[in-house]
């Protein structure tokens, strides 16, 4: 942060900036603060007093939440641990196969090398629903539309992006580290493990975040892809919840919500000088 | 690489030492993840182009038709009806988002009290779904407007105005991130002459400032612009289209409903090949919008 203070009547607008945006703050985290509010609250009340703090009529307590266990006939807890599974797996993947693949890329630098970039580099700006029916039609054909396959379809669809990030930084490591590395005998498999990835770490830790956050908030391919009966992941489930006709569970739903962004923002608050270094780098990548 | 260039011996070296040990590992290094690339991406967006020329209801079973598809689409009132809606949403979001942010960014980086813990919050929207963002407003909204016995799948403007300020709580602290880097960057001493100077705020901001932060500008611009065109949870979330409209013709158009839902919803049997050019043509569009983003920030690399 600029210290800029030095003028007279700076720090009388400071406060009143810090006042300001303390109101602005709290009103921003209002809409979460409701979320809680309804998940303990009974539907007829969420639905005529939405805004109203939970009173003796009220009240449910957990209920909602016990509720939202089974709501929907598919175990809430089913669909956490597919999410976990989807997202570490591919974020793993990811990170592994692609900081390889640039790597490769970088220090080859062959034709047939340059135009496999160029392909991930085109992919970037490619929407996924030029290719959603296609590769849900792929996916089944080659059986990757379970939880446990599905990482093979993220990696290719989002290789792009990681690819260029890790090349990015690669091209900036000087060559003579590797040399010298090759010179005392160490083979291609053993540098890029124990020389390149180590130097590789912050680009490592942007392109986690960013895949990370891709792939646990994902909806349309999970849904796509997955037979949903069987397998959902957090946002299908809930949009199934709440897509479904018939009259809908507000305070279950609500619970389930509240259920759904506890883990993000405990992640994000353990890990949030990272996420916002991860987030802005590829921001930037232009 | 550098070494390359400057000697041909460091070449050769280069080339033994680096270049062939890496090669032989062609398999290891490169081949998972292009070999996955063509399954999630080249073959699927190869086919996809080739289906947009077809009539198909199934990836197996197709005719060619030629520009039929595409005829089709441009005659489509619904796909019509979305693409100036969301170029108008593009619009008014960009301007809202990037505003904003730049006014919040502009103050936290002044030194206020609390500068981190702010930013904290403002982020935070950032990192929830876009389904579970449109539920929580979607309840919050409908909270409001039932005070007024209406709701927001009612009126077209309520979806709009929902769905904007929905995108401004979740950018804003995104892309006040990328000004608050940008601010960080400003050259002090530019800043401190102007001081001398007696240069007012205004003229500060407009003249130093704003002029030494166009490359995030740029970025923001462009940021909220391929964001607004790839919409679609939030979208789905809030309204899923709702109003809907019957033309004198007999077809429906979904007044809320954005280019991104449009094409989805038309991947339904009867209407693939239509969706599938749809697809196309929304590609070329948000392709276009990325290279001349592309463009627009090398022009600034070269100028620095």
């Amino acid at each position: 942060m600029k210290q800029q203070n030095g003028f007279r009547g700076e720090r009388t607008s400071h406060t009143i900036l810090t006042v300001v945006f303390s109101v602005i703050a709290v009103a921003y985290l209002y809409p979460i603060f409701i979320v809680l509010v309804n998940s303990l609250k009974s539907n007829a009340a969420i639905n005529t007093a939405t805004f109203a703090l939970p009173n003796g009529d009220s009240f449910m307590g957990l209920q909602n939440y016990i509720k939202g266990m089974t709501f929907g006939n598919y175990p809430f807890l089913k669909s956490v641990g597919y999410s976990f599974l989807i997202t570490v797996v591919s974020a793993v993947l990811i990170l592994v196969c692609t900081s390889m693949a640039a790597w490769y890329i970088s220090r080859v630098g062959s034709l047939a090398s340059k135009i496999a970039y160029f392909m991930f580099v085109f992919s970037m700006v490619v929407p996924f629903q030029m290719v959603m029916f296609t590769l849900s039609k792929t996916a089944d054909t080659l059986k990757l539309n379970t939880p446990f396959t599905i990482p093979v379809i993220y990696l290719g669809f989002g290789a792009g992006l990681a690819v260029f990030m890790f090349s990015g930084f690669v091209k900036s490591i000087p060559l003579e580290i590797e040399e010298a590395a090759a010179i005392d005998g160490c083979g291609p498999v053993r540098t890029f493990f124990t020389v390149v990835l180590p130097m590789l770490k912050p680009t490592l830790i942007s392109v986690g975040v960013l895949e990370i956050m891709w792939v646990w908030n994902d909806y349309l391919l999970p849904y796509l892809v997955l037979d949903i009966n069987e397998y959902r992941t957090i946002p299908i489930h809930i949009q199934y919840l709440r897509g479904s006709y018939g009259t809908v569970d507000m305070g279950a739903t609500m619970a389930l919500i509240l259920m759904s962004i506890v883990p993000v923002i405990i992640f994000y608050l353990t890990c949030q000088k990272y996420i916002i270094k991860g987030v802005a780098a590829g921001a930037v990548k232009g | 690489m550098k070494v390359r260039r400057v000697k041909n011996d460091g070449a050769a070296l280069n080339s033994k030492l680096i270049r062939r040990p890496i090669q032989r590992w062609f398999w290891l290094f490169l081949l998972p993840t292009f070999a996955s690339f063509c399954i999630g991406f080249v073959y699927p967006f190869l086919k996809g182009l080739f289906l947009s020329f077809c009539k198909f209801k199934t990836t197996s079973k197709w005719t060619w038709i030629g520009l039929k598809n595409y005829g089709t689409i441009f005659r489509d009132a619904s796909f019509l009806h979305a693409f100036w809606y969301t170029a108008l949403f593009a619009v008014v979001s960009l301007v809202i988002i990037n505003v904003l942010a730049f006014a919040v960014a502009y103050c936290l980086t002044k030194g206020i009290k609390g500068s981190n813990l702010f930013r904290t919050v403002f982020f935070m929207p950032n990192l929830i779904g876009g389904i579970v963002l449109g539920y929580i407003w979607l309840m919050i909204f409908d909270g409001i407007l039932s005070h007024y016995n209406t709701a927001v799948v009612l009126q077209t403007k309520y979806g709009f105005w929902g769905l904007v300020i929905l995108m401004c709580w979740q950018q804003i602290g995104y892309m006040m991130i990328i000004y608050i880097a940008g601010l960080q960057a400003v050259p002090e001493d530019m800043l401190e002459a102007a001081k001398i100077d007696g240069a007012s705020s205004w003229k500060t901001l407009w003249h130093i400032t704003i002029p030494n932060v166009m490359p995030s500008i740029t970025i923001c611009t462009f940021l909220s612009l391929t964001n607004s065109f790839k919409l679609y949870d939030q979208n789905l979330a809030l309204t899923n289209g709702s109003p809907f409209k019957t033309l004198a013709d007999g077809s429906v158009i979904k007044t809320t409903e954005m280019l991104a839902l449009n094409i989805v919803n038309s991947n339904t049997s009867n209407t693939r090949g239509p969706g599938q050019a749809k697809a196309v043509v929304f590609f070329i569009l948000v392709a276009a919008i990325g290279l001349i983003q592309l463009t627009a920030s090398r022009n600034k690399e070269v100028q620095q």
